[in-house]
């Protein structure tokens, strides 16, 4: 069934490019460069010592990509070229702080496309189908807080309140918002909208695949509204195999006032394991026309350890003074409750600035 | 109940409701996820938000042909009065008077759309729909006083 559905697709995708190719002469090509700086600084306290910590914000990492097309009849063959130029990601932050941590030049994008009535076929490392999916967010605040809640502390290590002395546990062992599997080098589909619904298929290295389902609108009274669903199945792809679904909602009504849900639940293939879920929520205010505020909770439960119930709260404050710059505030806590153990919170103030150039 | 039940009614409630709503007549948008570099200007780059490294359609990176040009501008504007006044870059070839008062209103045009881009976001904004609202009854008012003094 899997390799009929990739044959499918790649015979469709190779057809395609035949024929646009070969009877349509090319009518317009553009080349393009563009990238963002992403820098913050934040306090943080596992409670028993604290530290300070400049690095790059993971949530929307420091990067600059090449894109370009070129316009056939109806058709546009298209390419992104994209890299992730990190100093030190907020992601990698522990205590103690002992320097500048590493420098990371990653490929985020090496993406081949072509679009046009049929839909969009793309080829090569890019958003598998359901990336994104409990994802969605039109708060405004999402440069530094979303439902991805690691990016801003994964590497932080619980500490065990009898001993005052690491747990092994990170936030990132337990915390996980079940999005699809990020960017991956996959063959991947995606229909046209219809009345703002769109459907998307990828497959990728390891027989893993991706769907998904998404809406977007813009009502005049109702305001915006955005909608992803997701699932995933690695099949033979890295070390833990699973299935997971995951979907997300936000909605912005016309007078600031937003609300986001993201839920999500992985299924481990490994014999004996339990289900884990995850939901995730904010609440959030647009005003002024460049500010924007939010209070959010979130809770993974089984992830790491049967039993486990990891939860967050946090709020933040961005202002956007130039369309180009924006400058932001958060404070979040991790608490974990694991049975037979009695852990300290973790607790992050940061503040920071996206400028894109 | 159990969170899966749960879980399972509100994405069947969240379905139902959009469906519904696409009967609304809402208009599709593209979304930006949170991790993607944001839509808009550049500080480097300007309004475009991005580097034109190459586009076909242009004499050299930035600077649309004068064939582009006439393609893009409506035959409205084109016919529109002369514009002077700009002034021409540094090691730029003159050109002769009548394409460079097309670039000029090439140029005066992309600005305009430009504006009136930025003005019917302000009309859709909180402040900005008070506002205007305030000037279409300013408006209302001076054709009633027109009105009052042609009495």
């Amino acid at each position: 069934m899997k390799k009929l559905y990739c044959g499918s697709i790649l015979i469709t995708f190779v057809s395609l490019v035949a024929v646009l190719l070969y009877f349509s002469p090319a009518c317009a090509v553009e080349a393009k460069l563009s990238g963002q700086v992403n820098q913050l600084i934040m306090w943080a306290d596992n409670g028993v010592d604290n530290d300070i910590f400049i690095g790059d914000n993971a949530n929307s990492s420091t990067r600059f990509r090449f894109t370009g097309s070129e316009e056939f009849n109806g058709v546009t063959a298209g390419i992104r070229i994209e890299f992730d130029v990190q100093r030190y990601p907020s992601s990698t932050f522990d205590i103690p702080n002992t320097g500048d941590g590493d420098f990371n030049l990653s490929d985020r994008w090496f993406d081949a496309t072509f679009a046009g009535a049929f839909g969009k076929v793309s080829l090569g490392k890019g958003d598998g189908a359901a990336n994104n999916s409990a994802e969605m967010d039109l708060s405004g605040t999402d440069v530094i807080t979303y439902s991805s809640v690691t990016s801003t502390a994964e590497g932080f290590t619980f500490i065990n309140k009898t001993t005052d002395l690491p747990s092994g546990t990170t936030v990132g062992d337990t915390r996980n918002n079940f999005d699809g599997l990020s960017r991956n080098s996959r063959l991947r589909y995606d229909t046209p909208k219809f009345a703002g619904f769109s459907f998307a298929g990828s497959f990728t290295n390891g027989n893993a695949m991706e769907v998904s389902g998404w809406y977007t609108g813009e009502f005049d009274s109702f305001g915006k509204l955005t909608a992803a669903l997701g699932y995933v199945d690695t099949n033979d792809r890295g070390t833990s195999e699973f299935k997971q679904w995951d979907g997300s909602v936000s909605w912005l009504a016309p007078f600031g006032l937003n609300v986001t849900l993201a839920v999500g639940q992985r299924d481990p293939d490994a014999a004996g394991s339990v289900k884990a879920d995850n939901g995730y929520v904010k609440v959030g205010w647009k005003f002024g026309s460049i500010h924007a505020a939010s209070v959010e909770y979130g809770q993974t439960k089984d992830l790491d350890l049967r039993g486990d119930k990891s939860t967050n709260y946090g709020l933040a404050y961005v202002v956007k003074p130039w369309k180009s710059v924006e400058l932001y505030a958060a404070a979040r806590l991790y608490e974990l409750n694991r049975s037979g153990a009695s852990l300290d919170d973790i607790s992050q103030i940061m503040a920071g600035t996206r400028i894109k150039f | 109940m159990k969170i899966k039940t749960i879980i399972m009614i509100a994405v069947c409630i969240v379905s139902i409701a959009l469906l519904a709503l696409s009967g609304c007549g809402g208009k599709p948008f593209d979304y930006n996820p949170p991790s993607e570099i944001p839509e808009g200007p550049g500080v480097l780059s300007g309004e475009d938000g991005e580097f034109t490294l190459y586009d076909s359609k242009s004499d050299k990176r930035g600077k649309k042909s004068k064939a582009a040009a006439e393609a893009d501008v409506p035959a409205a504007e084109k016919s529109g009065a002369e514009k002077t006044g700009a002034p021409v870059a540094a090691g730029e070839k003159m050109p002769d008077s009548k394409e460079y008062l097309e670039f000029q209103e090439f140029q005066e045009w992309k600005k305009d759309k430009r504006e009136f881009k930025e003005f019917q976001e302000w009309k859709k904004s909180k402040q900005g729909a008070k506002e205007y609202q305030e000037f279409l009854e300013w408006k209302k008012w001076k054709e009633f006083k027109k009105w009052q003094e042609n009495q």
